[in-house]
C-alpha cells in the first residue's frame, strides 16, 4: 500500500491496487464520526458505443443507459432492494450518474465494515428482468418528467446543444422518455458486462477508519469473486467539429422573466493539461465577471442581469467551454453586450493585481472545500478523472501564470459563440 | 455571551452573527432586503466592487446572509467563512475578517437611495423568480393556504407588493431601529484561539443571549379538508399535504413525533418511499416533513398526472395506518438508527454544529449527544400511536399539469 502525506494541507491519501484491477484509495479524518465510502465505475452517459469484450463486436446503445443501469443495479436476485438494505445497517445510501462515471455510495457512523462489503456486493451482483425494467421505466419517467420542468436544466442542455453537433454532452444524462423505453434487459447486462469490471473501477473512502483494516477486507472481498483479467474497454466517441451547430435557439416555458445561456465552445485538452486550462478559465472568468468586476456592475447597473447570473466552465472529455447564465428582461441585448466584453477579453492587457488577488482567492475557495468528507470525496474522484491527486491542485494553481490565461483568451472565437434562450409562457391558472 | 464551538476538524473558521427580534410580517420586505443593501457601499468601502474585492484578498472569504423564520422568531444571519488563519499562514486573517463584518453591519453612516432602488429591484426579480421552482412554489402555496392568517402562511422574504411599497425614507428608519433593538449573538467555530475571542467581544461589545419561547402556538380549528387546486403548464403534478400535529420541540411526544414522521416519509426506509415509490412506481419523489416549532408536518411529492388519484389514495392509507396500526418493533428500530446516524453526522458539519448550538441556547438546554441519543432509544410504538392519534388532515394542494 502506498502513502502520501501532504504537509501543507495535513492530509494523507493511501493507494492501493488490486490484482484484479480494482483501485482503492483511502482518506482518514480520524476527528470525524463519520465515513464517507464511493464505489465508482467509468461509466457514464457518454459511453453509448463500445466494443464488447465478450463478443469483440461494436455495440450502440440508447441513451440514458448508465443512469438506468444506476437505478436497476439496486434490485437484487433475492427481490430485496439494495437502497433499503444499506438503510438497515443505519447508513445513507445514494447513486449518481454523470457524464463519464457512475458512483454508488454511503455515508455512516457505525457498521462500516458491513455496509462496505454489502455495497461492494450489490453492485458486484447484476439482476435485470424484463418485469423489472418495466416498472423502473415509469419511475425514470417521472424523474425526467420533474427535470423537464427546471427551467435552469432546460437551459443548461439547450445550450450544450447548440454548441456540440455530435458530442455526447448535449444528451441529458437520464436520456428521455422515448429512449430509455428501448432499454431492455440484455442491454443492460451487455453494459454491466463491459464497464462493471474492477479494473475500470475504484473505491474512496474518506472518514473516520483503519486504512489496514479496511484494505484487508476489500482485498478478501474481491479475491472470493474470481474475476479473470480484462483488456482496457474500447470506447467510441464521435468526432466533434470545430463548428457550432447553431448560434441561436429559444424555447418557451413557464417562467416569470427570460432566461439567457451564453456559451463559447473552446478547444479541449486532456489529462493535467485540461485541469490546469479549466483553472485558469475559471480565473480568467472570476478577473472580469466576478462581482467585483467592472462588466458584473455595468450590468448589474443597466438592470440587464441579477442576482442569478452566473457563469462557469465545463470541462469533460473532448469538450470545453465557458458559459454564463442568468435571468434578464432583455435577452437580446445582454447577449450583444456579454458577447462584446467576451470578445474584448483577446485583446485585453490583463492586470497582474487582479490576476494574483483572483490566484489568492482560487486558493482559499480549493481549501475551503477541504471542509466536508463529502467534497473530498467527490472531488477526489472527480481529480482522478483528469489523472490528478486532489492535494496536488494548489500546486496547480500556483503554477498558473498570466500566460496562461492569455492563452484562453485567445482561444475565444466569435464564430463559436452561441446563445440560447428560455422565454415565458403565459400559464393558465385556475382555483377550483 | 459568545458561543464558541472550538475544534480542529476544520479548515475553515465561521464567524456567525445571528441578529433576532420577534417576526412581524410588515417587516419581512426590510429585513430579507438589509443584508443586501449593506453590502453596496460602507463607510470604508465605496461601491460594491471595493466591498468585494476586499472579500477576494481575504484568501476568497464568502460572506453569506440570509433571513428566516425560526418559530415566531425573525432572524438575519451573517456569516463570514475564512480559511483557517493557520493554513493560510495569515496570522491578521481573523482580525482583518471580524473588522470587515463590523464594517458591513455597522458602517453606514449615509445610504444612497439609487443602490436601494436598484437592490430593490433585484430582490422583487429574485422573489418573483421563485416561482419558476415548481416544487418549492407549490409548498408556499399549501402554506399561504393552510396558514392563512398566521404567521407561518406570511412569504418570509416578503411579497412583491411589501417590497415595492417599502420607501428610502422608511428603511433609513428601519435600520436604526435594527441596529438599536435587534439582539445580537456570536458564534465562533473552528480552530478559535482565547485570542480570538477576546478579539471578538472588543470589536462586538454589544453582543449578548438570552434564552426565551419561540415556539409559534398559533393554530386553528380544522373541521374539513381544504382542497385547493390550481394548474400551470408543467408536466408533472406537484401533490401537497398538510397536517395539523400539535406537538412543539420540549413537548413529552416531541422525539416520538419526530419518530412517527421518519417512519412514515422521512427517509428511504419509510412507508411513503416504499410504497407510493417502489411498490406503485407513482412518484421519483415523496417525502414528510416535521416541523417541531410550529406543529404541522407536510407531505410533498411529484406524481404522474395520469396517476394522481391513486397516489392520493395510497398516501391516505398509508397516513391512516401509520394513525391507527401499531408499528412494528423492527420499523421503528430502522427510523431511530437513521436519526441517530443523522444526529452523529451533522456534528461532522460546521454549519449545523453552530445552528445546534444556537437553537440549544435558544431553548435553555444544552443536552449532550449521548443524552439526545438515549431519549430517541426510549421511545415504543406505543408512543407514536399517541402521535397518530393527533394528527389532523388540513389542506391539499395541487399544482396540476393543464387538463
Amino acid at each position: 500500500m502506498e502513502k502520501v502525506y501532504y504537509a501543507h494541507l495535513n492530509e494523507t491519501v493511501y493507494q492501493h491496487t488490486l490484482a484484479n484491477g480494482l483501485q482503492v484509495y483511502m482518506i482518514p479524518k480520524n476527528d470525524f464520526h463519520k465515513v464517507f465510502a464511493t464505489f465508482t465505475t467509468h461509466y457514464g452517459s457518454f459511453d453509448q458505443s463500445f466494443i464488447s469484450p465478450k463478443t469483440g463486436k461494436k455495440v450502440n446503445q440508447p441513451e440514458g443507459i448508465a443512469h438506468f443501469l444506476e437505478h436497476k443495479m439496486f434490485s437484487m436476485p433475492d427481490k430485496t432492494d439494495a437502497f433499503e438494505t444499506l438503510s438497515k445497517f443505519g447508513v445513507n445510501a445514494n447513486a449518481y450518474t454523470n457524464f463519464d462515471r457512475t458512483s454508488y455510495l454511503f455515508s455512516g457512523t457505525k457498521n462500516i465494515e458491513s455496509a462496505l462489503t454489502y455495497l461492494l456486493d450489490f453492485v458486484q451482483t447484476p439482476y435485470f428482468t424484463v418485469k423489472s425494467v418495466k416498472k423502473e421505466q415509469g419511475i425514470i419517467a417521472e424523474e425526467l418528467r420533474m427535470y423537464a420542468d427546471y427551467p435552469n436544466q432546460r437551459l443548461f442542455y439547450g445550450l450544450l446543444q447548440n454548441l456540440y453537433q455530435k458530442h455526447p454532452i448535449h444528451v441529458e444524462i437520464g436520456g428521455t422518455v422515448e429512449s430509455i423505453h428501448k432499454i431492455t434487459a440484455k442491454k443492460l447486462y451487455d453494459a454491466y458486462e463491459t464497464f462493471y469490471h474492477p479494473s475500470n473501477m475504484e473505491v474512496v473512502l474518506v472518514g473516520n477508519f483503519d486504512p489496514e483494516a479496511m484494505v484487508q477486507l476489500i482485498e478478501d472481498n474481491q479475491s472470493k469473486k474470481g474475476y479473470s483479467k480484462q483488456d482496457p474497454i474500447q470506447r467510441f466517441m464521435p468526432k466533434e467539429p470545430k463548428a457550432i451547430r447553431t448560434s441561436h435557439a429559444e424555447i418557451e416555458m413557464p417562467v416569470v422573466m427570460p432566461k439567457l445561456g451564453l456559451g463559447v465552445k473552446l478547444t479541449p485538452s486532456s489529462g493535467k493539461e485540461a485541469l490546469k486550462k479549466d483553472i485558469a478559465l475559471a480565473i480568467l472568468m472570476d478577473m472580469y465577471f466576478s462581482n467585483s468586476t467592472k462588466n458584473y456592475q455595468q450590468l448589474l447597473q443597466s438592470r440587464l442581469i441579477n442576482e442569478s447570473f452566473e457563469y462557469t466552465s465545463i470541462e469533460e472529455e473532448n469538450a470545453f467551454t465557458m458559459a454564463f447564465f442568468g435571468d434578464t428582461v432583455d435577452p437580446t441585448l445582454l447577449k450583444s453586450r456579454l458577447t462584446q466584453m467576451i470578445l474584448a477579453l483577446k485583446r485585453q492587457k490583463h492586470d497582474p493585481v487582479v490576476f494574483e488577488r483572483h490566484k489568492k482567492s482560487t486558493l482559499g475557495s480549493f481549501v475551503m472545500s477541504l471542509n466536508s468528507l463529502e467534497s473530498i470525496s467527490m472531488g477526489f474522484t472527480n481529480y482522478l478523472a483528469n489523472g490528478v491527486s486532489m492535494f496536488e491542485v494548489p500546486e496547480i494553481i500556483e503554477s498558473i501564470t498570466l500566460k496562461d490565461i492569455q492563452a484562453i483568451a485567445k482561444d475565444i472565437q466569435p464564430k463559436r459563440i452561441s446563445s440560447f434562450v428560455v422565454m415565458p409562457a403565459k400559464a393558465q391558472k385556475a382555483s377550483v | 455571551m459568545i458561543l464558541i464551538d472550538q475544534t480542529k476538524k476544520f479548515k475553515t473558521v465561521l464567524i456567525t452573527l445571528k441578529f433576532k427580534r420577534v417576526a412581524k410580517v410588515d417587516e419581512f420586505a426590510f429585513r430579507t432586503l438589509l443584508p443586501s443593501v449593506l453590502r453596496t457601499k460602507t463607510n470604508l468601502y465605496k461601491n460594491r466592487q471595493q466591498f468585494n474585492e476586499k472579500l477576494e484578498s481575504l484568501y476568497g472569504a464568502s460572506l453569506t446572509s440570509n433571513t428566516n423564520k425560526t418559530g415566531i422568531l425573525s432572524i438575519i444571519h451573517v456569516q463570514l467563512k475564512l480559511v483557517n488563519p493557520t493554513l493560510a499562514l495569515d496570522a491578521s486573517l481573523f482580525e482583518e475578517g471580524l473588522n470587515f463584518l463590523k464594517e458591513y453591519i455597522y458602517g453606514h453612516n449615509t445610504f444612497n437611495e439609487k443602490d436601494f432602488e436598484l437592490e430593490k429591484s433585484l430582490l422583487i426579480e429574485e422573489v418573483v423568480a421563485k416561482e419558476n421552482d415548481k416544487t418549492r412554489f407549490a409548498l408556499t402555496r399549501l402554506f399561504e393556504e393552510m396558514c392563512a392568517n398566521e404567521l407561518y402562511g406570511a412569504r418570509v422574504s416578503g411579497t412583491k407588493a411589501q417590497l415595492e411599497a417599502l420607501t428610502f425614507k422608511q428603511f433609513k428608519k428601519m435600520y436604526k431601529d435594527f441596529i438599536q433593538k435587534d439582539e445580537l449573538q456570536i458564534i465562533l467555530s473552528g480552530d478559535v484561539t482565547p485570542e480570538n475571542v477576546a478579539l471578538t467581544q472588543r470589536v462586538f461589545p454589544n453582543a449578548s443571549f438570552s434564552a426565551m419561547d419561540f415556539l409559534d402556538y398559533e393554530t386553528k380549528a380544522v373541521n374539513t379538508v381544504t382542497e385547493i387546486v390550481e394548474h400551470d403548464k408543467i408536466s408533472q403534478t406537484k401533490l401537497n399535504i398538510g397536517y395539523r400535529l400539535p406537538i412543539r420541540q420540549g413537548d413529552p411526544k416531541h422525539v416520538a413525533a419526530v419518530l412517527f414522521n421518519a417512519a412514515l416519509g422521512g427517509y428511504v426506509h419509510s412507508r411513503l418511499f416504499l410504497n407510493v415509490r417502489e411498490k406503485h412506481s407513482l412518484c421519483y419523489y415523496v417525502s414528510s416533513v416535521y416541523d417541531a416549532y410550529k406543529g404541522i408536518m407536510f407531505i410533498y411529492s411529484g406524481v404522474d398526472a395520469k396517476r394522481l388519484d391513486l397516489a392520493k389514495k395510497v398516501i391516505d392509507e398509508e397516513v391512516k395506518r401509520m394513525c391507527t396500526e401499531r408499528i412494528s418493533e423492527k420499523e421503528l428500530a430502522l427510523s431511530k438508527q437513521a436519526l441517530i446516524n443523522d444526529l452523529k453526522e451533522s456534528e461532522d458539519s460546521q454549519g449545523a454544529r453552530q445552528n445546534l448550538m444556537y437553537i440549544q441556547m435558544l431553548l435553555g438546554k444544552t443536552p449532550t449527544l449521548a443524552e439526545r441519543i438515549e431519549k430517541i432509544e426510549q421511545v415504543t410504538p406505543d408512543d407514536l400511536l399517541e402521535v397518530g392519534k393527533l394528527l389532523l388532515k388540513d389542506t391539499v394542494y395541487l399544482l396540476d399539469v393543464e387538463r
